[in-house]
């Protein structure tokens, strides 16, 4: 089954990634490490929740060409990483064509 | 769409003036449709800037987390009819549809957790507040990586 197609977008820092289904026992360093072998990256975030401030698996990371995020998600898109399936993907697209409500 | 799925969070501020008689409001909403369409608007003039609106659209996989988020809250199961109603300092307001069923609530604010425990349903009050919480960092931190510069000399 293939997603829809989208352009992604670039941010002002760089092109974004997202990271989901991380294990929860991941440092920032971790995740550095993972993906430092394809490019600079120019920072790298995780998001915690609120309740209990613990890592809930997610995770965004700029970086700066878009020909190194796509060698990334080849390699690592729903590959089996510190013990679980991790999905990786571009976090932005351009506004999707509207229909024009006048063609009849 | 087989799955529809709708989200607006609006949190109203009300401050008196000094005639002690009028008031002067701010709002600050989210709002997240189906397509990945994500706008914050804040018009509380902090530091005396202009309103502030950010929208980006999002990929289908940092939607579906979203989603997530919102179905493992279980606010399909809450009622509004024990929570407090809104009071002189604002109210908050939201709404979601998925799966054609469609829910609003209207409460005060709470700003931190001692709050709710005094009221008479505390545990959906919880399940609230954490649902809105988790979505505002989560929102946040997505426009801050989309718009937000690294100031130079940083890391």
């Amino acid at each position: 089954m293939s997603l829809p197609k989208f352009n992604p977008l670039k941010s002002i820092n760089g092109w974004v990634l997202f990271f989901t289904g991380l294990n929860k026992d991941l440092d920032n360093n971790d995740i550095y490490d993972l993906v430092a072998e394809h490019g600079k990256i120019i920072s790298c975030k995780r998001i915690l929740d609120v309740k209990s401030g613990k890592f809930t698996g997610k995770a965004l990371i700029t970086m700066e060409q878009k020909v190194q995020c796509s060698s990334i998600i080849e390699q690592l898109n729903n590959q089996n990483i510190f013990g679980s399936t991790i999905k990786v993907g571009f976090a932005f697209m351009e506004p999707p064509p509207k229909e024009n409500l006048y063609d009849y | 769409m087989e799955e529809e799925f709708y989200l607006r969070f609006q949190c109203v501020r009300k401050k008196k003036n000094r005639d002690k008689k009028t008031y002067v409001s701010d709002t600050l909403s989210i709002e997240v449709t189906g397509d990945g369409l994500v706008t914050y608007k804040n018009s509380s003039k902090y530091k005396l800037s202009e309103e502030v609106k950010l929208s980006v659209n999002l990929t289908p996989i940092v939607l579906e987390e979203i989603v997530a988020m919102v179905d493992e809250s279980n606010i399909f199961l809450e009622s509004d009819s024990y929570w407090p109603e809104p009071d002189e300092f604002g109210s908050w307001e939201i709404e979601i549809v998925r799966y054609n069923e469609h829910i609003s609530f209207l409460t005060k604010i709470f700003t931190y957790s001692g709050e709710f425990k005094k009221t008479k349903d505390p545990e959906g009050v919880a399940v609230l507040y954490y649902l809105v919480k988790n979505l505002e960092s989560f929102i946040h931190s997505l426009l801050n990586s989309h718009q937000k510069r690294i100031p130079f000399g940083r890391k």
